[in-house]
């Protein structure tokens, strides 16, 4: 393995263990205080139980991802050093933004764990909007940075430094409404599908009460608050895009050629070429959804030189699966909610119990899937068009050993963190639960 | 935030967003009055 590979490999295995943490830790904090809000407002002992068992979850999940995220910020000074000299001074801001917000969210988490007995019912309660909103702005602004890799602006090129410099105008970058959008969408939708998957799996094993068809309810509510803006960010996504980083788009769908009347290429088999075997095509759909005309120009693979070009293999599989999981998760919950509707019994066979269970996981394979698009599909940039990654790595000869022992570090991690989510359920009985135990073991 | 997202994507997909959630708001109210089971 090169010594750039290694360096990239380490920080998209750190990103990808990171964004599970991260984006639980988004959307399970709404769902706490929807069943918190229920369980205070009908006096509601199971709302109160389900709100009691995701706080427990999520706090294991917190710190979880407050590891994650610190071996994330120590792993871009020592992987990137050129990357944080240069850019530092253009997005330090929104990363010392993203501390404020998660310090916001962390006193608050603790305020709802440990001081319910030192504030009334409603006062306790809204100890969660802090947690929610700290959360989401947090996610935001992190994402936000990233999209200024994806489109930069907000700084004047001179000698090679940096001059001139707007933090704002770098967060307000044109990647940033599209990207940030479709990542918070996107967490809420993984999260929703994870609850709801844990609550179907324990009525696959039996359990059919209220309290777990109210905690799939919930999870899949959450799912169908999100799956209208996940199609409408994912849309403003593919054209902003298109207007942005038009190689990553011309690699996603496997585009060769610059040309009017594009098709849209439906799976088959890619090369690093961009030639597509045994795809199906469909005229003129790709300019249609770029430009909202049939006629819009869409450039391909041959606008740039290949050095210049993404791993077209990779960037275009993992879009594809992106976008069919996508697809599929879209017509598990249109389906779910149907039966829930029209046939309560059918949303209850175990197949679609199954298909639930399944979904979670599903939704954070798309999720890995989706900054595998992002992040590869920038190649060979790790700030568009402005610097590349081999340009910005360290030149220590350590960077393949780290990759071996970081890697090491979430194994450990990941089996701690089931470890440790089965003992917190263990000592929180689904039966016998007091309600508003949340700090109280017994 | 969604006056950002407009300056991308245009009043129709704000409005769609919005319109979806309060209809989904709606619908889990509902739900809610009749148990939520």
């Amino acid at each position: 393995m090169s010594h750039l590979l290694a360096g990239r490999a380490q920080m998209g295995t750190s990103l990808e263990f990171h964004i599970v943490f991260a984006s639980l830790g988004v959307g399970l904090p709404v769902l706490i205080a929807i069943a918190h809000f229920l369980g205070l407002r009908r006096d509601d002992q199971v709302w109160m139980r389900i709100a009691t068992r995701l706080t427990r979850a999520f706090t294991v999940l917190v710190v979880i991802g407050v590891i994650s995220g610190i071996v994330i910020s120590v792993e871009l000074t020592v992987l990137w050093p050129t990357f944080v000299a240069r850019a530092g001074s253009i997005i330090g801001l929104p990363f010392s933004l993203e501390s404020y917000a998660f310090f916001i969210e962390a006193i608050f988490l603790a305020l709802y764990l440990f001081a319910r007995d030192r504030l009334g019912p409603w006062l306790h309660w809204a100890t969660l909007l802090p947690v929610c909103l700290g959360a989401l702005v947090s996610a935001w602004i992190v994402v936000a940075a990233n999209a200024w890799m994806n489109a930069p602006t907000g700084f004047k090129r001179e000698d090679g430094r940096f001059v001139d410099i707007s933090p704002l105008h770098a967060i307000f970058n044109a990647a940033m409404p599209a990207e940030t959008f479709h990542m918070i969408a996107a967490a809420y939708l993984a999260t929703g599908f994870s609850v709801a998957g844990v609550y179907a799996l324990s009525m696959l094993r039996g359990h059919c009460g209220t309290y777990e068809r109210r905690g799939l309810g919930l999870g899949m509510a959450l799912v169908a608050a999100a799956i209208v803006p996940i199609g409408v960010s994912g849309d403003n996504a593919g054209r902003m895009i298109a207007q942005a980083q038009p190689v990553k788009l011309a690699a996603t769908e496997g585009l060769v050629h610059t040309q009017r009347h594009a098709p849209l290429i439906l799976g088959g088999l890619i090369d690093q070429n961009g030639n597509t075997r045994y795809g199906i095509q469909i005229p003129d759909l790709l300019s249609l959804l770029v430009g909202r005309d049939p006629n819009t120009l869409v450039k391909g693979l041959d606008s740039v030189p290949p050095q210049q070009r993404p791993p077209v293999v990779v960037v275009r599989n993992a879009f594809s699966f992106m976008a069919a999981a996508g697809v599929a998760l879209g017509i598990l919950a249109g389906v779910y909610w149907l039966a829930r509707w029209r046939r309560p019994r059918l949303a209850e066979h175990r197949l679609m119990l199954l298909a639930v269970a399944a979904s979670g996981p599903l939704a954070f394979a798309t999720i890995e899937a989706g900054w595998i698009v992002t992040e590869v599909g920038r190649q060979p940039w790790i700030i568009y068009h402005v610097m590349r990654t081999q340009a910005a790595i360290t030149g220590s000869p350590l960077v393949g050993v780290m990759f071996v022992l970081f890697s090491a570090l979430y194994v450990a991690l990941t089996l701690i963190t089931v470890v440790a989510l089965r003992s917190e359920m263990r000592l929180l009985p689904r039966r016998t639960l007091a309600p508003h135990s949340l700090t109280n073991r017994h | 935030m969604l006056l950002f997202v407009s300056r991308t994507s245009g009043w129709i997909d704000v409005a769609l967003t919005v319109g979806w959630l309060i209809t989904v708001v709606i619908a889990a109210h509902r739900w809610m009055g009749k148990g939520g089971e």
